[in-house]
This record gives C-alpha cells, sequence and structure tokens, in this order.
C-alpha cells in the first residue's frame, strides 16, 4: 500500500504518521505501544476519527508489540465513534490479534483487513 | 434429589465415590433442567465429560459440553471465562452449571487457586439465578481437599440428601491460600520501572526463549508481563521486581511489587462493553496455565506459569 505522508510523530519507540488520501484516512503506526506512549496513542487514534467521516484504516506492518491497555483504547475510541466509524487494521501484530480475540471477540468497530485470524 | 429452588443462587458440593454415585448426582440435575428448558452447561475432566456423554445420549447435544483440564487449568480463568461467560449469555432464565475444578491430578502447586476459586464464585455469583453444582471425588481426593469444600459451598450433596454445610466459611478459604510463595533457588532478575518496560519485555522473552518456551508462547509471555509490570507502575507503587525461572515443565514469571490487591474477584470479571478499562489481569489469566497470588500490607506477589513442551 502506498500513502502520501502528511505529517510525522515520533514518541519513544512509536512513530505514528497520519495519512490521508483521497478514498481513506488512517495513520501509519512503527514500534511498540505500551503505558508510556498510551496517551499520545489515544490522541492519535481520536484525531484520525476527528478529522475524517468514514473508516479510518491503520497500517501496523511496523507495529511490534502492543499492549492490553493499548488494544483496549484501539475499542474504547472506536466505541466512542458517534459516526460509526470503525478501525480498519492491516496486519496487526499476533499480539492485538490475541488480544482482540480474548476480550474483545464480538466488537464490530474494529476490523481486521481480509477478515478474523 | 430435592427440587432445586430458583431465583437464586445455588452453590452445592457433591460428594461421590465411584460412577454410580456420580451419575445419581449429575444426570438428573442436567435432565431436570433440559425439561425445563433451562440452559445447561458441564466443564469436568474429560474422562468424566465422557462418562456423562454416554450417560445422556442423545440429550447430549442439548448440553454446553467443556473439558476442564483445558478450559479451566488455571482456576483463575473459570470465573470469567466458563461460568460466567455460559450464565451472562441467559440473564433471563435459571441456569445450570456442573462445575468441576477439583480432580486428583491437580498439584499441590495448583490446589490453593483451585480453593481459593470456588470461594469466590460465592461472590462472583451472589444474587444471580444460577446453580452451579461441584462434584468431589471422595475416594480420589485428600481429606483436606474434602474438608476445604465443605467451607467453600454453603449446601452439601451426598448419597444422604443435600444438607447445608456448618463449616461455610469461604473467606477463611480466600485468606487461608493467600501463602507466601516460596522462592526460587535462583532466578534471573529485571527491575519493574516505568522507565524500562521496553527493556524489561525483552529481557523476560529472551530468557523465556533461552529456556526453551515456543513463539507462540512467548508472545503470550511478553503480554502477561507487561500487564503485570504495568499494574505495578499504575497500582503497585510505581517500581517492582521480575524474577523468571524454569520449574517442574514450566517457565514462571513472578513480578513482586509495594501494592496490595484488595478486590477479592480482581482478574475475574469479563470485559465490559459499556466500560472497557482495566483487565490486564484477566488477560493474564486467560494467557497463563496457572496464575498464583500472595498480597498483604507490605506488598504483592504475582506469578505465572507457562508449561514448557514435553521433551521428545
Amino acid at each position: 500500500m502506498a500513502y502520501p505522508r502528511v505529517a510525522e510523530v515520533a514518541v519513544g519507540p512509536v512513530r505514528v504518521t497520519p495519512l490521508a488520501g483521497d478514498e481513506f484516512a488512517g495513520l501509519r503506526v512503527t514500534g511498540e505501544i505500551d503505558l508510556v506512549s498510551h496517551g499520545m496513542w489515544e490522541r492519535a487514534l481520536r484525531g484520525a476519527l476527528a478529522g475524517w467521516t468514514g473508516d479510518v484504516h491503520l497500517d501496523l506492518t511496523g507495529l511490534r508489540f502492543i499492549d492490553a491497555g493499548g488494544t483496549t483504547l484501539l475499542i474504547q475510541v472506536a466505541i466512542s465513534s458517534a459516526g460509526g466509524q470503525r478501525f480498519v487494521l492491516h496486519d496487526p501484530p499476533p499480539c492485538l490479534r490475541r488480544v482482540l480475540k480474548l476480550l474483545w471477540p464480538d466488537v464490530t468497530a474494529v476490523v481486521i483487513e481480509g477478515g478474523a485470524p | 434429589m430435592t427440587a432445586v429452588p430458583v431465583n437464586q443462587f445455588v452453590h452445592p458440593a457433591l460428594f461421590y465415590s465411584g460412577l454410580d454415585d456420580y451419575l445419581a448426582g449429575t444426570v438428573p440435575f442436567i435432565q431436570d433442567g433440559l425439561t425445563g428448558g433451562e440452559p445447561v452447561a458441564v466443564a469436568v475432566p474429560g474422562p468424566n465429560l465422557r462418562v456423562l456423554r454416554e450417560a445422556l445420549g442423545p440429550d447430549a447435544e442439548r448440553v454446553r459440553m467443556l473439558d476442564m483440564t483445558r478450559v479451566g487449568a488455571n482456576p483463575g480463568r473459570i470465573i470469567p471465562g466458563v461460568l460466567r461467560a455460559f450464565a451472562d449469555t441467559h440473564p433471563d432464565t435459571h441456569v445450570r452449571i456442573i462445575g468441576e475444578p477439583i480432580w486428583a491430578g491437580r498439584t499441590s502447586v495448583e490446589y490453593p487457586a483451585c480453593a481459593q476459586h470456588e470461594a469466590l464464585i460465592n461472590h462472583a455469583f451472589a444474587g444471580r439465578n444460577v446453580t452451579i453444582l461441584c462434584p468431589y471425588d471422595t475416594a480420589g481426593l485428600d481429606a483436606q481437599i474434602i474438608t476445604d469444600a465443605r467451607a467453600t459451598h454453603p449446601l452439601l450433596i451426598d448419597t444422604t440428601g443435600s444438607h447445608p454445610s456448618d463449616h461455610y466459611d469461604p473467606e477463611s478459604i480466600i485468606a487461608g491460600y493467600n501463602q507466601p510463595l516460596p522462592p526460587p533457588a535462583s532466578a534471573a532478575e529485571f527491575p519493574v520501572d516505568r522507565a524500562t518496560l521496553t527493556e524489561l519485555r525483552r529481557f523476560a522473552t529472551a530468557e523465556a526463549r533461552r529456556l526453551g518456551l515456543p513463539e507462540d508462547r512467548l508472545a503470550d509471555l511478553e503480554l502477561a508481563v507487561t500487564e503485570l509490570a504495568t499494574n505495578t507502575v499504575e497500582h503497585g507503587g510505581g517500581t517492582g521486581l521480575l524474577r523468571i525461572w524454569p520449574d517442574d515443565g514450566h517457565v514462571i514469571c513472578e513480578l513482586t511489587d509495594q501494592g496490595q490487591i484488595t478486590d477479592p474477584l480482581a482478574g475475574r470479571r469479563p470485559p465490559d462493553h459499556t466500560n472497557p478499562r482495566g483487565r490486564g489481569l484477566l488477560l493474564v489469566n486467560y494467557l497463563a496455565d496457572l496464575v498464583r497470588m500472595h498480597t498483604s500490607r507490605t506488598g504483592t506477589s504475582l506469578r505465572i506459569h507457562l508449561r514448557l513442551p514435553s521433551p521428545a
């Protein structure tokens, strides 16, 4: 997938790059998300939802690790979307899939591109 | 067997000796539920599951049947992942569950967690329209286990009928099995600190890999250790110590900090879609093969056990 880059936000080991295009909007996330980066992660997710009306895509190819709190924030932000926007995850790491499957198997506001593992 | 009252929580221990006792105590319970249109689940060790399947014949199709040695290996996950997972999907009717979490093969390391689990069922299901029947094999289990069952179950059933337990005292079990955990002879150690969580993960994963934990379990260990460390940083005083060592075919990770866990049902509540926060300890209960804890005013030690593959 090729996206035009708009800006980069680098905090600690996590880099979150907003993406924008005519058909989609989202974020490219690289690095690791844990307690230290939860605040930035939540702001980035809310910001992406606010700046778009449709589903928001997350390119997670470079995301090496995300803790349960990080995945829970993803769920929480998605559920809170007033416009029913969803997060569409591309290439999520195994730890994210695991937490989704164990804790949030029925949530529809977060989908993995290509269907359930 | 006496009629089961509805619209209240009922938690009997069924003391059985031999197959005939087992079936006499379980099959009518199941069939009464099916006849009454009630949802019925059975979570017992595999061999007993097979015996029940045979005894029930075609009725077995209408019962949710689970092997407790698989779904409940870690007792900490039984309340959220087995009992409530079933009961919560049928909130408007009386629900029947047979749960057998203690069998002859449970080790002395597992047993304290089993006993605490049984005691905590009373907390978790207070006021619920649910009956959870717990079979205990009096022929195969130590006398202490049977004695503890009298403390964790308000009602006792055996071949003479059902009687209230004179020794019902679940708090004594929760407190009594909250024991200091025996220290290992040696262990790899790493400090827990907000500033070094990434390094902690690397350390834990590398050490567990060195001890032979396979890749898929390493991912689980990384998640679980991160949750425990996060809890230490957020709720446990901010700093602590991670220790990792092998024992009895398992990798053990222990996190010690200065906090105290005062919520008896910590880690045993299913996720709440209306309030999706704070389920770190629940996740740990789902990921680990066993979780043991000692908590007091001076601090908390949490141990997760992950089984190593058997030597080829």
